[in-house]
């Protein structure tokens, strides 16, 4: 295992019953990187990134985050190490507006508890505060600064996919795990979401995204790792993945090749 | 309807009723909206709870029961002095709540649900059967007026101005819980509890956190109740409490934050104004509890709010403006 990986996983398998959907999967990323995740529908990706994030425990391989060992830590507690996800399947927090929903994500930055906010100590106000402009910054940031105020709920799904990606980002994390951000949007709203990625890529940051959209991930991703059938196919840049024949073959040109 | 009172507004309206109510109301009625503060104090807490957690308890009743035992054996059997009785009655009662909810709150599903019905069951049996500490069905007469300080709640009077007194501080805090970051944390885990988690919640300890506040807020009314009659009796905490205290919840607008104390004085009322009815009692708060359901979903205030905020209903993107920080 090299030091230089953030994330390094090796050898992850999950079984349902008699079902191998990842058979000894290796992946890893380097930090600063975007990673792409592809393959037909099936391949195994959704699996992976729920065994990734901690949703799902994985049957053997390991998993390490920044040389540390992932299996067993709760998701909520992977946020404190620096690892955060957003999920395909859009969850406003019905009844919370846009800037309330960011703070949400401000929880590990912040340790007040009940008695504390009952009382509205002065430590309780400042943190609050903090929270408040971070929040702010982070929504001002994916270009929802003017809808701070609206309910989460009433938001456009566009919109949804942002504030995501808001939450996300005000817990400062260093990888976030991106699960098909683009799912939804039409052309424009994706070309805006490809530069979003990248200026979050700016601010050093590592990204990993499960994606569909194929333009979206062979314009921005820097290294492509491709699943078929839970086993790992090809991992190499853009040009190596769409040059690679097995590539064509399983997922590309499929339907002509069997036709 | 264009007028919406501000919160300041309605707090200071609800305050100014509370207190000029005595002069207008009998002394039956008083005792009765006393009653209703008690209440008020259960359901703000146990909508907290099920509400904005999203989880359901059926033991709150066995929360006021423990509140009112505790605060009457020591005081009559052990002669403590009320305010050191209740601290303990509180405390132990949270212990309590959190013994219970600590390894129940881990699973998914309705296990509170079922644990804390059976935990109440097992309470109210005891209270009315363990004679030698509970007194068993005579209960415990003789409990002590409450002294804060040196000034004696010996008025039925003066106990419905603490008991109000208490149930609006708690009002008032639950407007500080919610909009904290123990409250924002709550209300995202209601919602949905994997996101909230993906963002950093420990959700385990936020349910059990509030689960044990709740059961705190019982306590204390169990104990106010103990004070109020000078009287503690087992049957005062039965099923039919906890039927009730839900349907307050229902009726008032579950998750809202005026819905436990409209709710509250709403049905207290009802059950002490049936007159010959009142063997219907569980029967009429079926039928409430029933119609609020199918036919004010949100409650009463979740009706009334949604009604004004129809009536004003500001465009998406009016909202205030942000310095922009593009990057």
């Amino acid at each position: 295992m090299t030091s230089s990986q953030l994330i390094d996983v090796q050898g992850l398998t999950k079984k349902f019953g008699g079902v191998t959907a990842l058979d000894k999967v290796d992946f890893a990323v380097q930090p600063g990187q975007i990673a792409g995740l592809i393959g037909p529908n099936g391949a195994g990706k959704s699996t992976f990134f729920n065994v990734l994030t901690g949703v799902l425990p994985g049957n053997g391989g390991e998993i390490h985050f920044d040389g540390k060992r992932l299996d067993g830590v709760q998701p909520h507690d992977r946020v404190r190490l620096g690892m955060v996800r957003t999920f395909q399947k859009i969850h406003p927090f019905y009844g919370m507006t846009v800037l309330e929903s960011v703070m949400v994500g401000c929880h590990t930055r912040g340790s007040a508890g009940i008695l504390p906010a009952m009382l509205r100590l002065p430590a309780v106000k400042a943190e609050e505060q903090r929270f408040r402009e971070a929040a702010k910054a982070s929504l001002a940031f994916v270009g929802l600064g003017a809808q701070a105020d609206v309910l989460a709920d009433a938001l456009p799904l566009g919109h949804q996919r942002l504030l995501q990606i808001a939450c996300g980002l005000v817990t400062e994390p260093r990888v976030m795990l991106l699960d098909e951000p683009a799912s939804g949007l039409d052309a424009n709203e994706t070309a805006r979401l490809a530069d979003l990625l990248l200026a979050i890529r700016e601010q050093g940051k590592t990204l990993v995204l499960v994606e569909h959209d194929m333009s979206l991930v062979m314009k921005i991703c820097d290294q492509i790792t491709v699943l078929s059938f839970g086993r790992r196919l090809a991992n190499g840049s853009p040009d190596e993945v769409r040059r690679n024949p097995k590539v064509i073959e399983a997922y590309l040109g499929s339907g002509e090749h069997r036709a | 309807m264009s007028w919406r009172p501000t919160h300041t507004q309605s707090v200071l309206a609800l305050i100014a009723v509370a207190v000029v109510f005595p002069f207008f109301g009998s002394a039956a009625t008083v005792t009765v909206m006393a009653l209703g503060g008690l209440y008020a104090i259960v359901a703000i807490g146990l909508n907290l709870l099920v509400g904005y957690a999203g989880k359901i308890s059926f033991g709150h009743n066995a929360f006021m029961a423990l509140g009112a035992y505790v605060s009457g054996i020591l005081t009559v059997t052990y002669g403590w002095p009320p305010l050191a009785a209740m601290l303990v009655a509180v405390v132990g009662t949270g212990l309590v709540a959190f013994l219970i909810g600590a390894p129940i709150l881990r699973v998914r599903g309705h296990y509170l649900a079922m644990i804390t019905l059976a935990f109440a069951q097992i309470i109210i049996i005891v209270s009315t059967r363990w004679t030698e500490v509970t007194g068993g069905l005579t209960g415990i007469p003789g409990v002590p007026d409450l002294s804060i300080f040196g000034f004696a709640f010996d008025t039925k009077l003066r106990m419905y101005y603490l008991i109000w007194f208490v149930a609006i501080v708690l009002f008032l805090l639950s407007f500080r819980i919610v909009d904290s970051r123990f409250g924002r944390a709550l209300r995202a885990l209601g919602a949905h509890e994997a996101a909230a988690a993906s963002l950093g919640v420990d959700v385990v300890r936020c349910r059990i956190q509030i689960f044990v506040l709740s059961a705190v807020y019982a306590a204390l009314a169990g104990c106010l109740y103990a004070h109020f009659l000078n009287y503690v009796n087992g049957t005062f905490f039965d099923l039919s409490v906890m039927i009730q205290l839900m349907a307050i919840l229902v009726v008032g607008g579950i998750g809202t934050m005026w819905g436990p104390l409209v709710g509250a004085v709403l049905l207290v009322w009802v059950s002490q104004n049936l007159g010959g009815y009142a063997e219907y009692s569980q029967l009429i708060f079926g039928i409430l509890y029933g119609g609020a359901l199918l036919f004010l979903p949100k409650g009463v205030v979740g009706e009334i709010t949604a009604r004004l905020n129809g009536a004003r209903k500001a465009p998406a993107g009016q909202a205030e403006p942000v310095p922009s920080q593009s990057a």
